[in-house]
């Protein structure tokens, strides 16, 4: 296992020196002068080459990448944006949770809700149970966030005023923003949940534990779900890949300065040094995201754990 | 929920007769929406503030710095706590942080400072400081307009010298460099992060910045300029002043519904009627209208080669375009019926009048007439225009108006960064659809007319014409400023059809019934500290 995760870990840095060099060479040929922008709308074409200069634009590409590695990856400087003038990280930093308690309670309430919502409609396959388990997750898959997010400020904002329409402060100001990114997640995890279970319902050693009697509730919890788990944790897992990367579009609704946030206006003002770091962020979030879903599989299957253990056995019989 | 207006007592010492004066000189650029009831008490005969005041503006302004990169919503902020020397209005220079200029010879200007300005640390500003500031603005390459200006050095504490790399001939040649440098204490500079944590010598000082949220700033109780001295615009006739940054027009119009925010410039075109009398926020809410100052210009490509060169094709395009359409398509736009902006001094109603002026007429036979003599062969022309909804409509009419005449035309829209850079390459476009704007009529021709703006020999719309640019230039001068001028100017281009003026927007806000007027600087931009506002 400890094999494994140290190959896991190696392939990690590749992939991150793959991203910065992807998202560096995509940035460089999008087309859009970042001095341009910079140098603001009266600037004469002096300005503009001056602020080209300034930026360090005015290099090769050659010139350019080899600086963006050096002082990434041998300096550790990750930069300062050009917009906010001040470092990338300090921004990261002060925006990161805002993002987190949105994506991280979100997919708590999608994964319990969703959970549940799955594990009683399997069971009640064709009923009607079902058929208003999977249309209320039909309705939630279908809704758009924004439409959902603009509708809850009319209700919640406008017409009742309980809740705050948009910006941060205390609890309220998430509420409206978490069930909004929370309910797409819901559907999703109550079909693929609802799925998973039907797979496993008439595997022989279903029938097996009904015929020796077990009451539903074993049977469902203790036989069915653990064998239907495998699907729904990698659906976990891209859910948990998304928590850092927030959701652009209910920050923007709700006006909260979080990650999501961050990198959609920088990419719209060429701000390229936020864009980068943003990006190798997610990756090398995303990519721990995906080895602990590989681990958890190995915990939850047996027979991934016996892959692990057997390939270690057989590098010590050499 | 109404908000509580704040009764408390602030120990500036404003005099009721000196405020009350002042805000009555300030009713020439004040925007008097409502009648000012002055039967009731309100900041300018009292010597109280108003509690807080909350503006929402569409975007973050990003770096609070002196040499901010220059988002629009900085112009809505940045004036609250920085000052510069001197202010632009009405084509003049206002002195603000100095008693005036001495014009030592034509390239020398002495600027003398008050000896008792300081910044909200508390740090006196002296001529190193100014000096200080412009190098800053200079390395971080922000000193745009910058031509006139060779140097500014100390002569002594309060004195500094300008030399100007010209004689200073042009209207508002110098709103660059003296109007828009924020001076700040080279001390405070180095003891404060400044993109964040800015000080200044403004009547404000900021206290809380949330990037991508809110900036929320106090007045300064320690504000520099005496009360006799105080200028119309510097005044801080609230005591909180916040900024919420809101993206989404709907949350403006929530915002306000819920008395969240007091004043807002984003209010969509459909949901104004609310806030208008019989509307359902109409209660507590007040709507003032006015013309703004841009205008959305269409611009055919004159460059060597194109097929929109040809100005039998600029002709028959101009005439089939209903600008009255198109800006009802837009929305809150009024037609343009000359190449410029109403809003500025300078504009003169007669050009709308003028022979052969086809921004004022629609005629489809006359656009027919000009097609035939033109070369066109039904070739596809490429519109290129910004993403905004308001530009996409206007552009999609113009688009069925040319079809109809048998003028093909595609739609490019792009989003401003790709529109700004593929602007300049002839190749990428036909005709762009674009907003100008500046300080004055002529500033607002500066930057389509100049061949000397993009560093190719071109202006915007690709044409290199001496003698568009020798009027031009004649015409930016203190004494080529004339009407005489600018009007051979306007029909010179009217001539050539090198420019449509098609719409000009009308700037639009909403805002609480609590101000008794509001104050714009440079006619645009809110300053919610000199505003008056009712106390009762």
């Amino acid at each position: 296992m400890a094999r494994y995760i140290v190959n896991r870990l190696f392939w990690m840095i590749v992939i991150l020196l793959g991203t910065a060099f992807a998202i560096f060479t995509i940035l460089y040929f999008t087309p859009g002068d970042p001095a341009v922008v910079f140098a603001g709308g009266s600037a004469t074409a002096a300005d503009v080459e001056n602020m080209r200069h300034i930026l360090g634009l005015d290099k090769s590409y050659l010139q350019q990448l080899g600086e963006f590695f050096y002082n990434t990856f041998i300096k550790w400087d990750l930069g300062t944006s050009w917009a906010y003038n001040k470092p990338v990280v300090e921004e990261l930093v002060v925006r990161l949770p805002r993002t987190i308690i949105i994506g991280l309670a979100a997919m708590v309430l999608n994964l319990s809700s969703g959970l549940l919502m799955g594990i009683f409609a399997a069971p009640h396959e064709g009923k009607w149970q079902d058929s208003l388990t999977m249309g209320i997750a039909m309705v939630f898959i279908s809704a758009p966030d924004f439409w959902v997010a603009l509708m809850m400020i009319l209700l919640f904002s406008a017409k009742l005023n309980i809740l705050p329409a948009y910006g941060i402060g205390g609890p309220r100001y998430y509420v409206m923003p978490i069930l909004c990114a929370a309910l797409a997640g819901i559907a999703v995890n109550a079909r693929q949940t609802r799925a998973s279970m039907l797979g496993v319902f008439r595997e022989d050693y279903i029938t097996t534990a009904r015929a020796k009697g077990q009451v539903e509730k074993k049977v469902v919890y203790g036989h069915m779900l653990p064998n239907a788990l495998m699907p729904i944790i990698t659906s976990i897992g891209n859910g948990f890949s998304k928590i850092v990367a927030g959701t652009p579009v209910i920050e923007s609704v709700f006006s909260i300065p979080g990650v999501g946030l961050y990198l959609l206006t920088s990419i719209n003002s060429r701000d390229y040094p936020v864009v980068r770091i943003c990006v190798l962020f997610f990756a090398v979030f995303t990519a721990i995201s995906m080895l602990l879903v590989d681990l958890t599989y190995a915990f939850v299957d047996p027979r991934i754990k016996a892959q692990y253990s057997g390939s270690r056995k057989k590098v010590g019989k050499k | 929920m109404k908000r509580k207006i704040g009764l408390k007592k602030v120990s500036r010492g404003v005099s009721i007769v000196l405020t009350a004066g002042l805000v009555a000189g300030s009713l020439s650029f004040a925007a008097l929406a409502a009648e000012i009831d002055t039967s009731r008490t309100s900041t300018a005969n009292s010597d109280e503030r108003y509690e807080k005041v909350t503006v929402a503006i569409p975007s973050d302004p990003v770096d609070l710095g002196p040499t901010g990169y220059g988002d629009n919503s900085a112009q809505y902020t940045s004036k609250n706590y920085f000052e510069s020397l001197f202010d632009f209005r009405d084509n003049d220079y206002v002195p603000i942080m100095t008693t005036g200029y001495t014009e030592v010879d034509e390239l020398t200007w002495d600027v003398e400072l008050y000896d008792y300005i300081t910044d909200s640390d508390g740090n006196n500003i002296t001529a190193s400081d100014v000096v200080f500031s412009y190098q800053l603005l200079i390395d971080a390459g922000k000193a745009m307009k910058f031509d006139t200006f060779e140097s500014v050095e100390a002569v002594d504490d309060y004195t500094v010298r300008f030399h100007w790399t010209k004689a200073i001939d042009s209207v508002g040649e110098l709103e660059w460099p003296l109007c828009r440098v924020h001076i700040v204490s080279e001390q405070a500079y180095n003891d404060h992060a400044m993109a964040s944590d800015p000080v200044g010598t403004g009547p404000y000082v900021v206290t809380e910045y949330v990037a991508g949220a809110k900036i929320v700033m106090e007045a300064n109780d320690n504000y520099w300029q005496t009360d006799e001295l105080c200028d119309v615009e510097h005044l801080a006739n609230v005591q909180t002043l916040e900024y919420d940054i809101i993206s989404e027009t709907s949350q403006h119009v929530i915002a306000l519904s819920t008395d969240q925010i007091q004043y807002t410039e984003q209010v969509p075109s459909e949901n104004l009627a609310d806030f208008e009398e019989g509307g359902q926020y109409a209660d507590g809410h007040l709507v003032y209208e006015t013309q703004g100052s841009t205008v959305e210009v269409l611009f055919p490509n004159c460059y060597d080669g194109k097929i929109t060169a040809d100005v039998n094709l600029r002709m028959a395009i101009f005439y089939a375009i209903d600008n009255e359409a198109v800006a009802m398509v837009a929305g809150t736009y009024d037609a343009a019926k000359a190449f410029g902006t109403p809003f500025f001094s300078d504009y003169n109603e007669e050009w709308e009048s003028a022979e052969g002026n086809y921004m004022a007429v629609y005629d489809l036979d006359k656009a027919k007439e000009y097609l035939d003599q033109s070369s066109y062969n039904g070739e596809e022309l490429v519109l290129l225009c910004p993403t905004d909804e308001a530009s996409k409509s206007a552009c999609t009419m113009i688009q069925t108006m040319l079809l109809q005449v048998g003028i093909n035309v595609t739609i490019n829209s792009e989003d401003g960064t790709l529109l700004e850079t593929d602007m300049l390459d002839p190749a990428n476009w036909d005709l762009l659809y674009k907003d100008i704007g500046g300080g004055s009529q002529v500033g607002e021709w500066n930057r389509p007319m100049n061949n000397e703006e993009f560093g190719d020999g071109y202006n915007m719309a690709k044409i290199s014409d001496d003698t568009l640019q020798s009027y031009l230039l004649e015409c930016a001068t203190v004494e080529g400023h004339t009407e005489e001028n600018m009007t051979m100017l306007h029909d010179y281009i009217l001539e050539n059809a090198y420019y449509y003026a098609v719409c000009t927007p009308r700037m639009t806000a909403v805002y609480s019934d609590d101000f008794a007027s509001l104050v714009y600087r440079e006619s645009e931009f809110l300053r919610p500290g000199s505003c008056d506002y009712y106390l009762d």
